[in-house]
């Protein structure tokens, strides 16, 4: 299915979870924010075909 | 991908086992490589999911406590554990004037929030003390954001800045060091001698810092692998010497608080931040256990807990480190255990450095040479 990965068009398997996704791309689940649609969502949200998915990386330091 | 190999999701009761460790769901089965426990990441269908408060949808889900919380419930959690570290760790007293570190990143500015929220009904005086160590493309943004959330909070700011009090840049003093490893060094000794010295000057009586779980954590075993045990003795909530001995008592209110948690609240408070890594960042000791506590947080919820736990549980052992044999710097007047501050030691050898390095023709346009503005080295 098509989604949209921080405005890039994607295409991921059916009934892609965010921790699937994070952990497809090398990303710690620790270390990420993740919003669909505009809402932050947890790693167990199963992303929808179509749906826009921004990951935020948690930067050390603060 | 490794990062979060064997992470064990435990989802919500509304889950069924058999459903959530089935590997297939979100992995093309080339790509799925069995480990133990679950890889895909508690994968359920989007509308099973609910907080473990209330009916309302979740925006994390966190593995070392087996929740899903809703924002509402998520926001009143952390805000909850902030007010319970201060309260069991009889960090405030009756009208303390805390010194805020802020450094415009995500902890400092979530702390400086959760303060405002308290001093509402507390009462607190606050001032925000932020330090410019001059890093070009990264503190200037940071530094923006600071000053408008401090005005937006009507919590007033001090800025120190290395250029000013040292006369030098941290991006000046890391090129002629010229070693990789440096930065953090130079800039934790300098940010440390600024903030305490900023801090008294305006009165402060405690200064917060932002250390959340995370730095707790990964602090404890950087100091473990330099077996620096007065360092760990230190680890308390209240660490330092006295204050009559010159130290401003150093707070820690996030330190219960995961730095992810941190994050997300941010996110969802809209406190603004500025979501860029310092670039000195990846040469630190700490990059390299904030990735190895990451990792085994992902296989084993809840280690960074029982880390920072040990930490004070251990520090509280520990003889602490004496405030006796301090006096005062003969050049800056800060606390030290010898002559002079470590601070004013390495500001002295980077200064000779610089001053080679001028003599060769690099970095003419920096001003630098400048002695310390407290007062000059008695030779
Ligand atoms: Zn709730
Ligand atoms: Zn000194």
């Amino acid at each position: 299915m098509k989604i949209t990965i921080d405005g890039k068009s994607a295409t991921v398997p059916e009934r892609t979870s965010i921790g699937g996704l994070l952990l497809k791309k090398g990303i710690s689940g620790q270390v990420a924010i993740v919003k669909v649609n505009g809402r932050a969502r947890p790693e167990t949200y199963v992303i929808n075909e179509g749906e826009k998915v921004e990951i935020i990386k948690v930067v050390f330091g603060g | 991908m490794s990062s979060m190999k064997g992470k064990r999701l435990k989802s919500s009761k509304s889950y069924s086992a058999d459903r959530m460790w089935k590997p297939d769901i979100f992995l093309h089965p080339a790509e799925f490589k069995p480990t133990r426990g679950a890889v895909n990441g508690g994968a359920s269908s989007s509308p099973a999911q609910h907080c473990a408060y209330c009916a309302g949808e979740p925006v994390i889900y966190n593995p070392y406590s087996s929740q899903h919380l809703c924002e509402k419930h998520f926001c009143e959690g952390v805000e909850r554990r902030f007010k319970l570290t201060i309260r069991t760790h009889k960090m405030l007293s009756k009208n303390d004037h805390i010194g805020i570190a802020l450094s415009g990143g995500k902890d400092s500015s979530v702390m400086l929030h959760l303060f405002r929220m308290l001093s509402k009904s507390l009462p607190l005086k606050l001032t925000a003390i932020t330090i410019d160590e001059g890093i070009k493309g990264y503190r200037p943004h940071t530094l923006a954001v600071a000053k408008k959330e401090a005005k937006r909070l009507r919590v007033p700011l001090i800025v120190s800045s290395f250029e000013k009090e040292y006369g030098f840049s941290l991006d000046r003093a890391v090129a002629v060091s010229k070693k990789a490893a440096l930065p953090c060094s130079f800039c934790g000794v300098f940010r440390r001698h600024l903030l305490n010295r900023a801090a008294k000057k305006a009165g402060v009586k405690k200064l917060a810092i932002g250390h959340n779980l995370d730095d707790m954590a990964q602090t404890f075993l950087m100091n473990v692998f330099r077996n620096d045990t007065a360092h760990i003795s230190r680890m308390m909530a209240f660490e330092g010497a006295p204050a009559n001995r010159g130290f401003v008592p150093r707070i820690r209110p996030l330190m219960d608080i995961p730095e992810k948690e941190i994050a997300l609240y941010s996110v969802l408070k809209g406190i603004p931040i500025h979501f860029q890594q310092c670039p000195y960042a990846t040469t630190a000791l700490r990059q390299k256990v904030r990735d190895m506590l990451n990792s085994f947080e992902d296989s084993q919820p809840g280690t960074k807990i029982r880390v920072a736990k040990s930490a004070l549980e251990i520090s509280r052992l520990l003889p602490a480190a004496s405030a006796a044999s301090l006096r005062e710097c003969k050049e800056c007047g800060e606390p030290s255990s010898s002559e002079y501050c470590m601070a004013c030691r390495m500001v002295e050898g980077l200064r000779e450095k610089m001053g080679r390095a001028k003599h060769a023709g690099i970095g003419k346009s920096e001003k630098m040479g400048k002695a310390p503005k407290a007062r000059q080295r008695k030779k």
